[in-house]
């Protein structure tokens, strides 16, 4: 009997349990640890912070869905991975508090022969001061997040409502946010919306990022063929915002956030400030820090993370300038290179450099987009993960199953307006996620695979992709069938 | 002192850089029967996306 562990019930902790239960004999088990009781599909987070959903519809209980087919849940945040056991019991374990706080039992030690960490982003609020909804500004990360944005709007469409002029700002909280194409999604949600409550006359709308061009997001921006042309992504980008009257900052770095008042560093140095009365920004991501400790009871973090808390997976962390960085790099097993038995997949795992150009500001401020993990492909490495994982309890002696960003292509739909007739999203296939520029020399990318549009048909997709995947995450009948 | 708002693009004059869409283009956007053809055929370049993976 083996015993499999996955910390995390996001998109790809969930995905990775999933499958390891579909595929693993009964006598085997598969075991979630989260610290939440719900499932949340967070892209359509977006539409609840501007109102159009409400929780319910984003998020449900895993506990019945869970038994139903035979995977345990147990409820609380990893902190420790013992890898090695401890001095009277060899057998490895994680170390999970109890989510509810003054729970009876206090910590639980939970054994594992294989794990998989898919812990997903830490979100750092505090790496900017006043930054997040406990301090100045909004976020739609999760959905209590998203429920407060929707209130907040509320408010600001009331104001509006009585002749006031409102200054929304939307964009990155700090300059080495990752997640861009998120904000995206909810400044163009937001405009449509306030045009939908017939206020947007009274309201300016502002987009600031610490992306280098609009429309880099994270990933080196694309290209699109488009009337005889090759074009970046940046022209679409700066056309959309241009058309619904969105101004932009780029190269911004967000070092404080005062009531109605942001400051921020650009790349060539300035200290600027831009004021406001509704302002969405997102955090930086680190890893959730969890703490490795060898038999002895030493600390071994260092050897199974990075500094930044993600964790060290097949990939290669050698220093290297941004010119001498190779796909090759990128990892393909999500294997830890310490532990044979133990996996990161999603934004758990270290990736090990920017696809964006690294900039920095005269001051020394990193100013940036480091690379985003979006859902498919954390979807993805969740699934290999688990394919990789069964064949090794079947007695593969290495993983099976491979899922490299650099050798995967993404679908993806960016919402820029929610209604079934006047709505409109940008629908886009990237291939590979990462550029390989020593296979497509000019671009990167390969140019049949690589395509992207926005209307109404895009919407439409939305929309399906929103049902399909709750459906999917539901385990529901034929889920396994339904793509990543 | 720093700026206060400066920086932002685009004020006015660059905006005559951006590229806009014609207004037919922004009309076929939503125009609903060439939006069932576009729907097919990005689902099916989506799904050959996801095959080829
Ligand atoms: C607002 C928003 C919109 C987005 N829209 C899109 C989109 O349209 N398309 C797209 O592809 N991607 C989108 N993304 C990105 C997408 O949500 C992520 O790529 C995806 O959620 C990553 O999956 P994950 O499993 O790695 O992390 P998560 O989904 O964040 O899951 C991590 C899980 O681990 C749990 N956890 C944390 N700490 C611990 C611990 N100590 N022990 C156990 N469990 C723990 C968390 O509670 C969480 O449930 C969006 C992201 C945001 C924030």
């Amino acid at each position: 009997m083996s015993r499999v562990v996955v910390l995390g019930a996001g998109i790809s902790g969930h995905t990775a349990a999933s499958f390891a239960r579909k595929w693993l004999p009964a006598r085997d088990t598969v075991t979630v640890v989260s610290p939440n009781a719900e499932y949340n599909w967070i892209p359509s987070n977006i539409w609840v912070g501007v109102g159009l959903m409400r929780p319910e519809q984003v998020a449900f209980p895993l506990a019945p869905v869970y038994e139903r087919h035979g995977i345990e849940l147990v409820q609380g945040a990893a902190r420790e991975i013992h890898p090695e056991g401890d001095a009277g019991d060899p057998r490895p374990y994680v170390v999970v508090e109890p989510a509810r706080a003054g729970s009876a039992g206090g910590p639980e030690k939970v054994h594992y022969d294989f794990l998989v960490n898919a812990t997903g982003p830490s979100l750092r609020f505090d790496l900017t001061e006043g930054l997040g909804p406990g301090a100045h500004s909004l976020s739609v990360c999760t959905v209590d997040h998203a429920v407060q944005t929707a209130a907040a709007l509320d408010e600001a469409v009331e104001r509006m409502r009585r002749g006031e002029h409102q200054r929304f700002l939307v964009g990155m909280g700090h300059g080495s946010c990752t997640c861009e194409g998120a904000a995206f999604e909810y400044v163009v949600n937001l405009e449509f919306e306030l045009r939908a409550r017939k206020v947007r006359d009274k309201a300016e709308i502002v987009w600031i990022t610490n992306e280098h061009e609009l429309g880099d997001f994270g990933m080196g921006g694309m290209h699109l063929r488009r009337g005889g042309y090759v074009v970046p992504s940046a022209v679409f980008t700066a056309s959309l915002f241009a058309e619904r009257g969105i101004r932009w900052i780029t190269r911004a770095h967000v070092d404080r956030v005062e009531p109605g008042l942001v400051h921020y560093e650009t790349l060539d140095g300035a200290e600027r400030e831009e004021p406001f009365d509704f302002a969405m920004l997102l955090p930086p991501f680190s890893g959730v820090g969890l703490q490795a400790v060898d038999a002895g009871g030493g600390a071994m973090t260092d050897r199974l993370f990075l500094p930044n808390g993600f964790m060290r997976v097949d990939a290669d962390y050698t220093p290297k300038p941004f010119e001498a960085w190779e796909v090759a790099d990128w990892p393909r097993t999500y294997q830890s290179p310490e532990l044979p038995n133990v996996f990161a997949a999603g934004i758990a795992f270290a990736p090990p450099h920017a696809i964006s150009r690294p900039h920095t500001s005269p001051t020394g401020t990193p100013i940036a987009p480091a690379p985003p993990r979006t859902g498919m492909p954390s979807a993805e490495i969740g699934r290999a993960v688990a394919r990789s994982i069964v064949d090794m309890i079947g007695g593969a002696p290495r993983p099976t199953a491979t899922a490299s960003m650099a050798e995967m292509g993404a679908a993806c739909v960016a919402s820029a307006g929610a209604n079934p007739l006047t709505g409109t999203a940008a629908s886009m296939t990237v291939y590979p996620i990462v550029p390989d520029f020593a296979r497509w020399p000019d671009y990167g990318r390969d140019m049949d695979r690589t395509f992207g549009e926005i209307g109404l048909a895009g919407h439409w997709i939305k929309i399906l992709l929103h049902h399909l995947f709750l459906y999917k995450a539901r385990l529901r009948p034929g889920w396994s069938l339904i793509p990543e | 002192m720093p700026d206060r708002h400066t920086p932002l693009e685009p004020p006015g004059e660059e905006l005559a850089y951006v590229t806009r869409p014609t207004r037919w283009t922004v009309f076929l956007r939503t125009f609903v029967p060439w939006q069932v053809w576009r729907f097919a055929r990005i689902n099916v370049k989506m799904i050959r996306m996801v095959r080829r993976h």
